[in-house]
């Protein structure tokens, strides 16, 4: 067992030290067979995020360091399955869970939204920019710019959190934003 | 004479002394001691004054002796002039204009104040002409552009019951003409005209386009706006002296209400259509010519020219292969138009569709010539091979044919598929006619010219009196919409109905049974039973044809996207929205956000990349 952490250490250690590389070409032969060798590991879908949760305590990652950055982009990484290139819609809110909370204070309403709202998988970009989201805005969606080039899933999802917004101010309902469960039949009228 | 006699001093003593001249010295006098004389001064300018207020007013005054006046006040320097008569006067001509222009105002309408207006003005010209100083002219229309004209503008343009608009939904040329040439002269008076007519035009045509009532038939829609169109082109090129920026007001106002409306393509593929179907029988071709730069003239303001590309296809297809169409050379016409217009990749399956057509002619020919012994009695087949991806058909499933006609149909496919190797023949039922003979009860025959269903389905009765829908459906294969319209149009229409349908209500269901009508009457021979089509699209096909021209874009987004990045490298988000909606606006106007979806797909297939260090910025791989 803790030979196999080891190798996940190790593999991470090796991913970052890729990703620092500027070549784009030979950087991508060498993830494809990190990709690889990570497969031939075998019976580690689900242990995928133990091992995870480990590293990250292992790594006491500050909010805003490129350590972080290197360790969320892994994430996806580690997520994906078979060479293909996106994750699955729950696959991805779990790992958000995971790697987020604590640094995006959106994230519950963003893991309820991608949850109901998307139909097809996560892209690597929408998953980076998802980082670079929740460092621009704030709770209110202030610093969040419409002609910002962000992913079409994050421009919904402010649409989405302003309708509710509205919505909420009007009817009174005014922690509906905040809470936690978007099952409310309130909301659900919203949406619906 | 003075002068004769005082040359010599003139020449010699007055240069060396520095005096005065003779002949100036003489004006001088004149002029301080008559014209600048206390008792006449101030007489002379009032007698001015007065007459040329009594002219004013319509009175006959002594024009000479006026210009001699004038004549003799600028001889003694354009100072004096100016002083003495122009300053006052222009004043005066100011109060008088204010006053008559305020009476005016009040109790006439627009187009009889406009009718004054230029008479004073033109007054004043020939005053000018007649006994004032040529150079006062411009000073004096100031005045009376000022007085009657630029004090005025808004109110005479928004005149109630007789301003701008009521003149430009009145047709009144004349004075539209008036109020062009009189605005003109003042600075902002053509851009007010510009303005209200453009506002006008955009309410009315708003109104026309979004009227339900109007939607309801297409034609008469179009015809409505090309009748718009025709109004205000006729108003620009006799009222306004064809002026460039109000054209471009009224392109302009056009483009914008034609596109409120998401149908205006489809209604203007049925215009066409219904011209070219029967609307241009007997008109010279020279006024089918202009028919049809008509309607490229609305092509042009289309925003959406993919959307009217897919209509059109289809709308020709029909009336190709029902060889409805009235003139070949009109249909040529319009596509050589619709080339120059859009380049050739927009028009390259139209044309493809009617060389399909000529080339089925030549093989229909040669299959009769080879088969010719064999045929015999049977029913004579006419095939029209399409090309697939030409023809906007959609696959649908054929139909049972009858056995008469089976057999041919292989024998053609035989015969088809043993000169052209390694092609694949599919059947479309659903867009062949047929022609057949029918007897009825009386002895009375009739040549019944139908859809391919309807044959299908009247073949049936030859061999029992009644089906019911269910043995009809079972035994042709038809798909229950077409059947049922089908069957309508059989038994429903009176005239027509060759079926007897009970119980004899209009729609059909699916327990009705139907009756050979032996008792059918009618006095043609031949008589023409038209499918009870949807001429205009119902709101399901509406939204299947968005879907496939929304299909369609995408893959011309990307190639614009890809096509922008690759001279481009590198590129921001927004300047690649600009870029795209630029080359791709000759076809459609693409949504910022469809663009957005492709590029992220882009990026997903590893065409572009985000930039590391700005996520806003993006950057091609080669």
């Amino acid at each position: 067992m803790a030979s196999d952490h080891f190798d996940f250490f190790e593999i991470y250690a090796r991913f970052c030290d890729i990703a620092s590389r500027s070549d784009h070409t030979s950087s991508k032969d060498l993830l494809n067979m990190l990709s690889r060798s990570l497969e031939s590991r075998g019976n580690m879908r689900d242990a995928i995020f133990d091992d995870l949760s480990k590293l990250m305590s292992c790594l006491r990652l500050s909010v805003d360091s490129r350590q972080f950055n290197c360790f969320y982009d892994f994430v996806f990484f580690v997520c994906r399955e078979n060479g293909q290139k996106n994750i699955t819609v729950s696959k991805a809110i779990s790992a958000w869970r995971l790697v987020l909370t604590g640094r995006f204070r959106l994230l519950n309403q963003w893991c309820n939204f991608v949850e109901k709202h998307q139909k097809h998988n996560i892209s690597e970009d929408t998953w980076q920019q998802l980082l670079a989201f929740s460092r621009s805005v704030n709770e209110d969606l202030e610093g969040y710019d419409p002609k910002g080039a962000w992913p079409i899933l994050i421009d919904d999802f402010v649409e989405h959190m302003y309708r509710i917004n509205q919505s909420s101010n009007c009817s009174a309902q005014e922690f509906c934003c905040s809470c936690t469960d978007m099952e409310t039949p309130g909301i659900t009228n919203i949406l619906s | 004479m003075i002068r004769d006699i005082l040359m010599y001093m003139d020449r010699t003593f007055v240069p060396v002394t520095n005096k005065v001249p003779v002949h100036e010295l003489g004006l001088n006098l004149w002029r301080d001691h008559v014209i600048h004389s206390s008792q006449i001064q101030n007489r002379l300018l009032i007698t001015l004054l007065e007459l040329i207020q009594d002219e004013r007013m319509g009175q006959v005054i002594n024009r000479g002796l006026m210009r001699n006046i004038t004549k003799m006040l600028m001889d003694l320097g354009s100072s004096v002039y100016q002083e003495e008569f122009e300053r006052p006067f222009l004043e005066i001509s100011a109060s008088f204009y204010k006053t008559e222009s305020q009476t005016f105002v009040e109790c006439c309408d627009c187009g009889e104040y406009l009718n004054r207006a230029e008479k004073r003005l033109n007054e004043e010209i020939e005053r000018v002409s007649h006994y004032l100083d040529p150079k006062s002219e411009a000073k004096l229309t100031d005045v009376v552009e000022r007085e009657m004209i630029t004090n005025y503008m808004q109110r005479l343009v928004h005149m109630e019951n007789s301003g701008l608009v009521n003149m430009l939904i009145d047709d009144k040329y004349e004075d539209l003409s008036r109020m062009y040439c009189l605005f003109r002269r003042v600075s902002g008076g053509l851009s007010i005209i510009r303005d209200v007519m453009t506002s006008h035009l955009r309410e009315t045509g708003k109104q026309l386009v979004v009227d339900p009532e109007r939607l309801k038939d297409p034609v008469d829609f179009v015809q409505r706006l090309l009748d718009q169109k025709d109004k205000y082109d006729k108003i620009i090129s006799t009222s306004f002296n064809n002026d460039k920026t109000f054209q471009n007001a009224l392109n302009a106002s056009f483009e914008y209400f034609i596109n409120l409306n998401n149908r205006s393509p489809e209604f203007i593929s049925l215009y066409v259509d219904d011209k070219l179907r029967k609307g241009l029988k007997g008109v010279s071709e020279e006024d089918v010519e202009i028919v049809l730069d008509k309607v490229m003239m609305l092509f042009r303001y289309l925003q959406e020219k993919d959307v009217f590309e897919k209509y059109y296809k289809q709308h020709l297809a029909k009336r190709l292969l029902s060889g409805k169409t009235v003139s070949d050379d009109a249909e040529r016409s319009l596509i050589v138009k619709l080339k120059t217009e859009c380049g050739y990749q927009f028009t390259s399956k139209l044309e493809g569709m009617f060389t399909d057509l000529r080339t089925s002619e030549d093989t229909m020919r040669d299959f009769y010539a080879s088969q010719s012994s064999e045929i015999g009695d049977g029913p004579t087949l006419g095939v029209q091979i399409l090309t697939t991806g030409s023809w906007p058909t959609q696959p649908s499933p054929a139909c049972n044919l009858p056995t008469e006609i089976l057999g041919v149909c292989e024998r053609f496919k035989s015969y088809y598929l043993g000169t052209h190797t390694g092609r694949r023949l599919t059947w479309q039922t659903n867009m062949g006619t047929a022609d057949i003979k029918a007897t009825f009860g009386k002895g009375q025959k009739h040549e019944l010219n139908v859809s391919t269903y309807q044959m299908c389905i009247l073949m049936l009765f030859n061999s029992c009196d009644r089906l019911n829908y269910k043995e009809i459906e079972q035994a042709t294969e038809i798909p229950a919409s077409d059947l049922k319209r089908c069957l309508q149009s059989l038994a429903c229409v009176k005239g027509k109905n060759v079926l007897r349908k009970e119980p004899m209500s209009k729609d059909i269901v699916e327990d009705d049974a139907f009756y050979f009508n032996d008792k059918f009457t009618s006095k043609f021979i031949k008589v023409k039973i038209g499918t009870v089509a949807a001429q205009k699209e119902s709101e399901p096909e509406k939204q299947e044809t968005r879907q496939r021209v929304e299909e369609d874009r995408k893959p011309q987004i990307e190639a614009a996207i890809v096509r922008v990045m690759k001279s481009r490298r590198v590129l921001d988000h927004n300047n690649i929205v600009t870029e795209v909606t630029k080359q791709l606006q000759a076809r459609f106007l693409p949504n910022p956000v469809v663009i957005k979806k492709r590029i992220e797909s882009l990026i997903e297939r590893e065409f572009l990349e985000r930039d590391k260090s700005d996520r806003k910025l993006y950057r091609y791989l080669a």
